[in-house]
């Protein structure tokens, strides 16, 4: 309790500036992640439905990545790739750690999303003789954006969550600049109170975006 | 060929049969899924203009059957030409084959991003090349055919099952095909919305359409069908005239489904 008694307010304001100078890398990472985790993880389940042999591959890949920590994927990509040679600079070890950790998860979201297209509508797409390529496209791909559209949300607003772990391989992210600013004034509870704030106001953010552009799409309401 | 009911049956129409060209081909078709026979040897020729009712049991193979005629199922054994080219699993040209044969499906299956118009002009545009201006002018033409041409900018959720049965139509006859599937186009409709269905069905038909119609509704069948085939257990057991087939079934199975049809149909 004693450390909301010391908490200086004013000290909190003064050192807001600080830790907001992470936001911008926190902003770049996550949007970073969030686009490539989506096109990579479309790329499993387009690779998961492609041949019958990849189907069990693709899934294990994707099992393997989705059950191992995400910290442990970014040590070992900062930390033990060097011994073997190969040193990556740390915001591209944070942006590719994410990326291919969500891109497991997201996989799964195209694959709900296609699942739930009933099956009739490819059918009808074919007994009118379109070919393959045009059913996805004009057939099962709109539909399938529909589902889609809000866990997509949901995982950006995770992944934004996440970028705090890249503090570990020194990513200028909020938190690193956070943690920079305790070192410095030996005080914890006022630079770690202004992240919470920080990141619950960008999550706000992002929720009142992604449900704006569902809206604006049309993709929150059912089929007129 | 105005009104097909009247000319249909009629003594030497048999010989009349056989001169006229083979629309559908099926030849000792049979099919399995895993070790379950749902197709036994089944024979079955379709002449361009003729109208087939085929009836049975549920589960009897009647939806793998016509399903078989635009290949949205393979089979496994026999042959089946359509409009002239044999249907093979994984061959080349099928579009082409699936193109000249509509096919209207129990639950509609309307596209329910799409309006009404863009159902109907997707396959023109994307399969046919055609142009957005003449493929909705061919819309328009089949929208007024299905007497709906008021509703073509609505959304299929905004329409009646009846209506959305009669777009489903409309969309299939836009791509002009020479052969017509139905699979059960009433069983999902509300009763007092059968008819408009049947309604549209019978003037395709008085149009000299080829049709395949999996269908229950007896009346119809009355009416517009040159021959009834009834199939059970994966076999086509029994194919009449509707006079011949409802007055004096053959066989021991085809009495017994026409009386419980006639008992639930009460
Ligand atoms: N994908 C499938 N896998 C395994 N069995 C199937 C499959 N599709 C259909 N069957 C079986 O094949 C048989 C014939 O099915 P089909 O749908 O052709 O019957 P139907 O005569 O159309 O029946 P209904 O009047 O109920 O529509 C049924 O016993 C059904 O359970
Ligand atoms: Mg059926």
């Amino acid at each position: 309790m004693g450390a909301l008694v010391n908490f200086d307010v004013a000290f909190a304001i003064r050192i807001a500036p600080l830790v907001l100078e992470g936001v911008g890398h926190t902003i770049l990472v996550a949007l970073l992640s969030f686009f490539a985790a989506t096109i990579i993880g479309f790329f499993w389940e387009m690779l998961r439905r492609s041949y019958w042999l990849m189907r069990p591959i693709t899934q294990f890949i994707i099992d393997a990545i989705r059950s191992t920590p995400l910290l442990v994927q970014i040590y070992f990509l900062f930390f033990v790739l060097p011994y073997y040679g190969v040193t990556l600079p740390a915001l591209f070890v944070g942006v590719f750690g994410l990326s291919i950790y969500y891109s497991g998860y997201i996989s799964e979201v195209f694959k709900a999303g296609i699942d739930a297209v009933p099956v009739g509508q490819s059918e009808a797409a074919q007994s009118l003789g379109l070919n393959s390529r045009d059913t996805v496209v004009f057939v099962i791909m709109p539909q399938m954006l529909r589902n889609i559209a809000a866990p997509l949300g949901s995982y950006l607003i995770s992944i934004l969550k996440s970028t705090p772990l890249l503090a570990v391989i020194a990513v200028p992210e909020m938190q690193g600049s956070a943690f920079d600013v305790a070192a410095e004034t030996y005080r914890y509870a006022e630079p770690m109170f202004v992240t919470e704030v920080l990141f619950l106001i960008l999550a706000l953010i992002a929720v009142a975006l992604v449900t704006g552009l569902e809206r604006h799409l049309g993709l929150s309401t059912p089929f007129h | 060929m105005k009104s097909g009911a009247a000319e249909r049956n009629t003594g030497g129409s048999e010989l009349q049969r056989m001169a006229t060209p083979v629309a559908v081909l099926i030849e000792g078709v049979s099919k399995w899924y895993g070790t379950f026979q749902v197709l036994r040897d089944v024979t079955l020729d379709v002449r361009v203009r003729e109208r087939i009712v085929v009836c049975g049991p549920s589960g009897s193979g009647k939806s793998t059957l016509i399903r078989c005629i635009n290949q949205l199922e393979t089979h496994q054994k026999g042959r089946i030409v359509v409009n002239g080219t044999e249907l093979r699993p994984g061959m080349r040209g099928l579009e082409e084959v699936r193109r000249d044969v509509g096919m209207v499906f129990q639950q509609f299956n309307l596209f329910p991003h799409l309006a009404v118009i863009d159902n109907c002009t997707l396959a023109l545009i994307r399969a046919r090349k055609m142009a957005r201006d003449a493929a909705e002018k061919i819309a328009m033409e089949n929208l007024e055919r299905v007497r709906i041409p008021e509703q073509a900018r609505k959304y299929p959720a905004q329409l009646s099952g009846g209506q959305q049965q009669r777009v489903a139509i409309a969309r299939a006859l836009c791509m002009k095909p020479k052969i017509m599937l139905f699979d059960e186009p009433t069983s999902a409709l509300d009763p007092e919305m059968v008819k408009e269905v049947l309604d549209v069905m019978t003037s395709l038909a008085n149009e000299g359409m080829t049709m395949i119609c999996v269908t229950h509704e007896m009346g119809f069948a009355r009416e517009v069908a040159d021959r009834v085939v009834f199939m059970d257990g994966g076999e086509v057991i029994e194919q009449a005239s509707p006079a011949q087939f409802f007055r004096h079934p053959e066989h021991a199975r085809t009495k017994k489904f026409l009386s419980q049809l006639f008992i639930n149909s009460r």
